[in-house]
């Protein structure tokens, strides 16, 4: 039976659709809502809400960045960003070019924390990553986009991070495929699938990881890759030097950063009908013994489009 | 469709099948995309020329880049380039390194040179400065160029013909080079986003080996549309080639300017080839928008869909900044002649700007993008889409004045509320972004007057004919509507929002604003259910003593008694007394020298001029108004004995002052007008009004006089007969009472008998009755008349004593009640009743407005009586309360409290205690202790409506005299006021109308003739109402601001708010966000510079003593133009002095947006207002005379600039 849709978005009546998406890379999860009116504007906070009259989910707490105003449509188009978008705005500069920002013997989360308190975000909730930065000296951060130094850090430490829809940053230890203890948030099987698609590549396999430290640090890490020729070794290189100046800290980053890498990349696009709870970063359950994907995947991206005509949910799964 | 393209000079435009062509102001680029048929005869080679002829006109001629062949759709793709292709494709192959100071200008010319095209620059700049050692080249001509272009602050394209034009695009705003009408618009967007938003520039340049220091500025400012304080954008340039920091300085001036906004960018598809160009304005007419907008890209577009234009406006660059001149208009809106205009730069002459107007007292004016919004003096909501068409008037919604809308929804009352005088428009801003106009409405009444001073001040208010928004229909309880009303000029249609907080409606609009995201409107809203009662707003005075003195017709009278001060020191406050002897009292403003004074008669009857200053006293951190110096003026003169009984302004001819007088005779009293024109001092000879006889009763006991709404009433009160013949009693006939009224505005004279109390209503024939006040042994007889709103109230009190034939003694006493038209009285007391006043004692009684009156004997036996002369009905049912004193008889020492229906202090002379009496039973309360080394000299209460339970103590101190309040627990020693000489030379007696305490002389002379005037900040706000900044969310209005003052709202660019009570103290700064409102700290640092701000606005400006810009609030302080930051309130400074020479400014304007400075205008106050402007890259003011005669109300350019 047909479930009648449900939205809300502040300030915003005669809402015609929201497309909302979300992933494990993306800086910012986004909203384009298209409405007849809105009392919203540039830089204003917002909320956005849609799904099923009793089952819609809040997808996104963040800020307006763009609206357009058209005719003969008459119809605005209002794109949101969650509040991840203050990093990527915050451009740091320091006010005394011969003391910029540093800080030294600090942990990465603490390091981050630092950073997105600049651009006006406190509200942060980090996992514990036993990563100490700049033991010995002191970093310095400048002239670089806070979002652009932070998304650094966290490739260097093999985390995530990112805003939940409450708002909330999160610095996560997330690989991008379902690991041991995981367990399953939905499922999907072939009376669900609109449309799938299943894809596997070895382009983004490196299994010989180089990370550089301060002067005379370096660790290498390498294991060999079931997917490549034997002895054949594709390489990635993490250069922070000012960042990791411990040999123990480089040596954990390339451990940690072969474990994230050296994986054969197997894709599964999805497209089901509306589907509220599902954000990235989750596990599912996927049957479809036609394209032969079956078990458990990780929610890597996720796009909901919602409209009158109807609310469709798009997905890539990876594992 | 009329089109021609031409390949090198061939007519190919029958083989085109489409094409579209752009040029973009912010890369200087024009391409060409041409699609033609692949069964042409013509072989295409780069740099072939492509020719362009629109409408049967050459446009413009590209040159091959690239050309495609495309099968199956047998096409050729031609992608071309103009003129700038031979920037991009030329590499320059040398290294140069500046090694002699040279400018950037003299780099451009030799790269083109050597490029080889041809090139105007559109400035006689050399551009800026270049340091040793840059080095160039080794890049393509045209990055080279536009890194050049970007120090310089120009920009570049090129026209049809090939030439490069260079330098600041110098732009006529209302020099339209097109028209967007609805019909020509095939399809519109406004895009807004915040991706070139940066509120901070940061740029480096040259290291200093010498100095060991890096070329540094750093310039950040706010904007509404950052999420919060803590979000800064920042833009960094980093260029070796900037030579210092005032170079650095300039260039993060340029960017803050530029970016610190968002981009509204307006997308235009319409019909035809539109013979435009970048940099030309055009206007538009949409739902979406309507306003002028600058052309940045420019195309057409020929195909199947047809021949059309696509235009961007209003787009900005990301690496081309600072490059616009705008010229355009000044305005200035009138009280009278209504709007003028001159031209910035060009044509200083003054022309008429107010075709439409049906009402030429423009009292509130903007301009933006083209968009004109006035508002009027009786309310009109006038405005005009661009400036060559007449203004037009939007009619008040009928809805505002509907039953509905008029119905309190809150509390479910169902009131319904009757305009006072209907909707009316009290300000108007027009959408910094989208061009919707905004006005602010109400149902108050009074027109608007544009002068904060003039509408707001309680001393207006208390004058009643110039009370601007304070009155309120009779009957109803105060509560009145205010809406936001917001305006799409393109669609002729409008949304309403009713202003309320928290459920609250009772509002009235001061002032309104716009920062491009939300509007923010100045309110006054009725404090617990009510806002200051017009004509008996004496209370409102108090917190504003001299706001009404700037400008035209200010002038407020409020009588004082300096005789019954002077000779019954128990007496409450000198607003009306019953005696003889008027003293009055003007603020005023003369519009020519703008002087703050208060003027004075004295007992010599010589008028006195003393100009006031407020100055703060570091001492004792209070403020002071002084009479800092003390002018004898040849105004007018009276005959010894003459009494001044009333001062008002000539509203036929300004500057002039009507002085009322009355002469001494005994009975007989003529009455008379002088009128004075105060700046030359020309008085004029007295008129007669009107002769008055009170020789019918000699004693004659009460020539009161009071000034209410523009009417004196003098009450006559006397009684028949001596009381004596022969020795023996004979009765008085009758007592009477007549009122005199005059009519101050125009002169009117009226004397009518209200009443007469005749021999026979009292008894039977075998009674004698008298009056005891002419046996000289007491005073049993009063009457006072005192203000009730709009009329008076007149009360009275006698004792008449009985001798039968039989010689028995008796006694009656009698009150007496009523208004200026009819006194009604009622027997109180008879000898058959065993409590009686007199005889045997003296009685002293008191009158004031609200306790009736209060009487004390002064032998046999403790008592006292009371009666409430407010309701007269209550006389017969509830005959005066007798008072049972158990103080010891202390009978000059009873204080009544004004406002306040429940206490009494009194003093007991046995102990010299001060005691706090219940009003109820006239027993002590509680003993009022002063403070540890203070003796209580006496009370003083302040006078009614609302400041009742203010009263303040003269203690004699440690320190000398003071005044101390009380809140009837203990004393505020914080608050003690010091009066600069309080002497023995002076009364005791203070008269206290609220914060302000006049101090009188206890004699009045020509050197002395008023002493000084104080002023205390009593820190807690009378119950007047409260004065609000909303900010306008949909539907929903947020408090910004909560003041003491009416509050006067400003947004010059986008950000702060920065807002104004009526001092320059009252600055307040806020920078607002969604989520956040910021408000700067106001620092102390105008400590002694407490003076009134006529007008302020706020601009991008160089700080003082910092190379950067800042949102720098310009003010008028006087005669001069003041400065300080208006987000950190630091580095307050005189900025320009004396524009006018000793003329005082009235108003202020700025350019917000030029790139070299800014422009400033002032005009000077009152009639005849000379304008002045200060250019952008000048210091000094230049006098542009030529504007009409009317006072100015509001100088505005338009908000692009």
């Amino acid at each position: 039976m047909a479930q009648k849709l449900d939205c809300a978005v502040t300030g915003t009546t005669g809402i015609i659709s929201i497309t909302f998406s979300d992933s494990h890379v993306a800086p910012t999860s986004t909203a384009t809502i298209t409405a007849i009116d809105t009392n919203l504007d540039i830089g204003d906070e917002v909320t956005v809400s849609f799904g099923y009259v009793g089952d819609s989910f809040l997808a996104l707490t963040g800020f307006v960045k763009n609206i357009e105003f058209k005719e003969p449509e008459r119809e605005y188009t209002i794109t949101c960003g969650n509040v991840l978008v203050r990093a990527i705005d915050y451009f740091i500069a320091s006010d005394n070019p011969d003391e910029p920002f540093s800080r030294q013997n600090i942990s990465a989360e603490d390091l981050i924390g630092d950073l997105l308190e600049l651009a006006g975000i406190t509200d942060y909730d980090p996992d514990p990553t036993s990563f100490t930065f700049a033991i010995n000296n002191p970093v310095q951060v400048n002239l670089t986009p806070a979002y652009d130094y932070i998304h650094f850090l966290a490739n260097i430490i093999a985390f995530t991070i990112f805003a939940d829809t409450d708002g909330t940053v999160k610095l996560i230890d997330r690989r991008p495929y379902p690991v041991v203890g995981d367990t399953s948030d939905y499922t999907f099987t072939v009376a669900d699938v609109l449309e799938a698609t299943y894809e596997k590549s070895d382009v983004n396999i490196r299994n010989k990881v180089i990370v550089y430290g301060s002067a005379g640090i370096s660790a290498i890490e390498s294991a060999s890759s079931p997917y490549l020729p034997a002895g054949y070794y594709r390489t990635v290189v993490v250069a922070a030097p000012g960042v990791i100046d411990s040999q123990s800290m480089a040596e954990l980053s390339a451990e940690y950063n072969l474990e994230l890498l050296n994986r054969l990349t197997q894709k599964v696009n999805l497209s089901v009908v509306g589907r509220t709870e599902v954000v990235p970063r989750t596990i599912a359950t996927v049957t479809l013994p036609g394209i032969g994907v079956t078990g458990d995947w990780y929610v890597y991206s996720v796009e909901h489009n919602w409209s009158k005509a109807g609310y469709i949910t798009n997905l890539e799964l990876r594992k | 469709m009329n089109i021609q393209v031409e390949h090198n000079g061939s007519d190919i435009s029958n083989k085109v099948i489409n094409y579209e062509r752009e040029h973009k102001i912010c890369t200087g680029i024009g391409v060409l995309t041409i699609v033609i048929s692949d069964d042409i005869a013509t072989t295409f080679n780069p740099w072939d020329e492509i020719d362009i002829f629109e409408e049967g006109e050459f446009k413009v001629r590209y040159y091959v880049s690239s050309v495609e062949w495309s099968v199956p759709n047998s096409t050729i793709t031609l992608n071309c380039q103009d003129e700038s292709k031979r920037l991009i494709d030329y590499f320059i192959s040398d290294q140069y390194t500046v090694e002699t100071p040279t400018y950037t200008r003299f780099w451009i010319e030799k790269f083109l040179d050597e490029v080889g095209t041809s090139y105007q620059f559109q400035t006689s700049s050399q551009g800026n400065l270049l340091s040793n050692y840059t080095s160039m080249g080794m890049m393509s001509a045209y990055e080279q160029i536009i890194i050049l272009l970007q120090l310089s602050g120009w920009y570049m394209y090129f026209d049809g013909n090939g030439v490069a034009q260079i330098g600041t695009l110098n732009t006529e705003l209302s020099d339209y080079a097109g028209s967007m009408q609805k019909t020509d618009i095939l399809d519109i967007n406004v895009k807004k986003d915040d991706r070139m938003l940066r509120n901070r520039a940061v740029v480096w340049g040259n290291y200093n080996p010498i100095s060991l220091t890096r070329i540094f500025a750093d310039v950040t400012i706010h904007t509404p549309w950052n999420y919060d304080h803590n979000d800064v954008r920042t833009m960094v340039i980093a260029n070796s080639n900037i030579p210092n920091n005032s170079s650095a300085y300039n260039i993060a001036n340029l960017l803050v300017k530029e970016f610190a906004r968002i981009t509204v960018e307006k997308h235009l598809t319409v019909h035809g080839a539109r013979d435009l160009n970048l940099g030309d304005v055009v206007k538009v007419y949409s739902n979406v928008y309507t306003g002028s907008g600058l052309v940045t890209t420019f195309g057409v577009t020929m195909g199947k869909e047809g021949l059309v234009t696509n235009l961007i406006l209003d787009e900005r660059c990301p690496r081309l900044f600072g490059y616009f001149n705008f010229g355009d208009y000044v305005y200035v809106g009138t009280y009278g002649d209504g709007v003028w205009r001159k031209h910035l730069k060009f044509i200083h002459t003054w022309e008429d700007f107010s075709s439409g107007l049906d009402d030429l007292r423009v009292t509130d004016l903007h301009i933006n993008n083209g968009i004109f919004s006035s508002v009027t003096a009786s309310g009109g909501m006038f405005y005009k889409v661009f400036d060559d068409v007449p203004w037009s008037q939007i009619q008040h919604p009928e809805s505002l004045e509907s039953s509905e809308l008029d119905t309190l929804g809150e509390g479910g009352s169902g009131l319904v509320l009757i305009p006072f005088s209907g909707v009316k428009a009290r300000a108007t801003m027009v959408d910094k972004n989208l061009n919707r106009i905004i006005y602010g409405l109400d149902t108050y009444s009074g027109e608007n007057l544009g002068d904060y001073y003039l509408e707001l001040s309680g001393m207006m208010s208390s004058s009643g004919l110039f009370a601007s928004g304070f009155v309120v229909n009779s009957g109803l309880t105060i509560d009145s509507r205010g809406w936001v009303l917001a305006y799409t000029p393109g669609a002729g249609s409008y949304e309403t929002y009713p202003i309320s907080v928290s459920g609250e409606y009772d509002i009235k609009v001061i002032d309104i604003e716009n920062d491009g995201k939300n509007d923010y409107v100045s309110v006054a809203l009725g404090g617990e259910g009510s806002l200051p009662i017009a004509f008996a707003n004496f209370g409102y005075v108090a917190t504003q003593p001299f706001a009404a003195t700037l400008d035209t017709n200010s002038t407020v009278v409020m009588p004082s008694s300096v005789d019954n001060i002077n000779d019954n020191e128990n007496s409450a406050t000198g607003i009306s007394m019953p005696t003889a002897n008027k003293n009055s009292l003007v603020a005023m403003d003369n519009p020519v020298s703008n002087m703050r004074m208060v003027m004075s008669i004295g007992k010599d009857g010589e008028l006195k001029r003393t100009k006031f200053t407020r100055d703060f006293n570091e001492e004792t951190g209070l403020y002071e108004i002084n009479a800092s110096s003390v002018t004898n003026t040849s105004g007018p003169t009276f005959a010894s004995g003459n009494t001044i009984i009333g001062i008002y302004p000539n509203f036929g001819e300004d500057n002039y002052i009507i002085y009322y007088h009355r002469s001494s005779a005994l009975n007989v009293y003529t009455f008379y007008y002088i009128e004075w024109d105060v700046p030359t001092d020309t008085v004029e000879s007295e008129v007669s009004m009107g002769v008055v006889d009170y020789s019918d009763g000699p004693d004659f006991n009460s020539r009161t006089a009071l000034a209410v709404n523009g009417t004196i009433y003098v009450l006559g009160q006397r009684v028949d007969n001596p009381a004596t013949l022969g020795g023996s009693h004979v009765s008085p006939s009758f007592i009477r009472v007549n009122v005199t009224r005059i009519g101050m505005q125009f002169k009117t004279f009226f004397n009518d008998e209200i009443f007469e109390l005749e021999t026979g209503l009292f008894g039977g024939t075998d009674y004698y009755f008298f009056d005891n006040v002419g046996l000289g042994a007491t005073s049993n007889t009063i009457f006072g008349i005192f203000q009730n709103n709009n009329d008076v109230k007149i009360i009275g009190w006698t004792q008449l004593e009985a001798h039968d034939d039989l010689g028995n003694d008796s006694y009656k006493e009698y009150v007496f009640a009523g208004n200026s038209t009819t006194v009604q009285f009622n027997e109180v007391y008879d000898s058959d009743v065993d409590h009686r006043i007199s005889p045997n004692g003296l009685v002293y009684t008191q009158i004031n407005e609200t306790k009736g009156m209060i009487g004390w004997r002064s032998s046999g036996g403790n008592t006292g009586f009371i009666f409430d002369g407010t309701v007269f009905k209550t006389f017969t049912d509830a005959p005066y309360q007798y008072v049972q004193q158990s103080l010891t008889d202390s009978l000059d020492t009873v204080y009544p409290i004004f406002g306040n229906q429940q206490y009494y202090i009194a003093k007991d002379t046995s102990d010299g205690s001060w005691n706090l009496i219940s009003a109820a039973n006239y027993e002590p309360i509680s003993e009022i202790v002063p403070p540890d080394d203070y003796s209580i000299d006496k009370p003083y209460s302040s006078v009614s409506t609302g400041f009742g339970d203010k009263i303040y103590f003269q203690l004699a101190g440690p320190s000398g005299r003071c005044l101390v309040p009380y809140n009837f627990s203990s004393f505020d020693l914080t608050k003690e006021l010091h009066p600069v000489g309080f002497g023995s030379t002076f009364t005791r007696r203070v008269t206290h109308l609220g914060g302000m305490f006049l101090r009188e002389s206890q004699d009045y002379t020509i050197s002395d003739p008023l002493a000084a005037i104080f002023y205390i900040d009593m820190g807690d706000t009378p119950n007047r109402g409260r004065f609000l900044v909303l900010q306008r969310d949909g539907v929903d209005f947020n408090i910004v601001q909560e003041a003491a003052y009416p509050i006067r709202v400003d947004i010059s660019n986008f950000s702060p708010l920065l807002t104004l009570q009526n001092k320059e103290a009252t600055f307040n700064s806020f920078s607002i966000y969604d989520r956040e409102v910021f408000q700067s700290t106001i620092s102390p640092t105008f400590s002694g510079l407490l003076v009134d701000v006529p007008d302020y606005r706020y601009a991008m400006l160089p700080g003082s003593g910092e190379l950067g810009i800042s949102n720098q609030a310009v003010y008028i302080r006087e005669t001069s133009v003041w400065e300080f930051d208006a987000l950190t309130f630091s580095g307050i400074h005189l900025q320009y002095e004396d524009i006018a020479g000793s003329g005082l400014l009235n108003r202020i304007e700025t350019s917000n947006f030029v790139a070299s400075g800014q422009y400033i205008f002032v005009t000077t106050s009152g009639d005849f207002p000379q304008f002045y402007q200060k250019d952008p890259e000048l210091e000094y003011f230049t006098l542009y005379s030529g504007l009409p005669d009317s006072r100015a109300t509001i100088i505005r350019l338009d908000d692009r600039i």
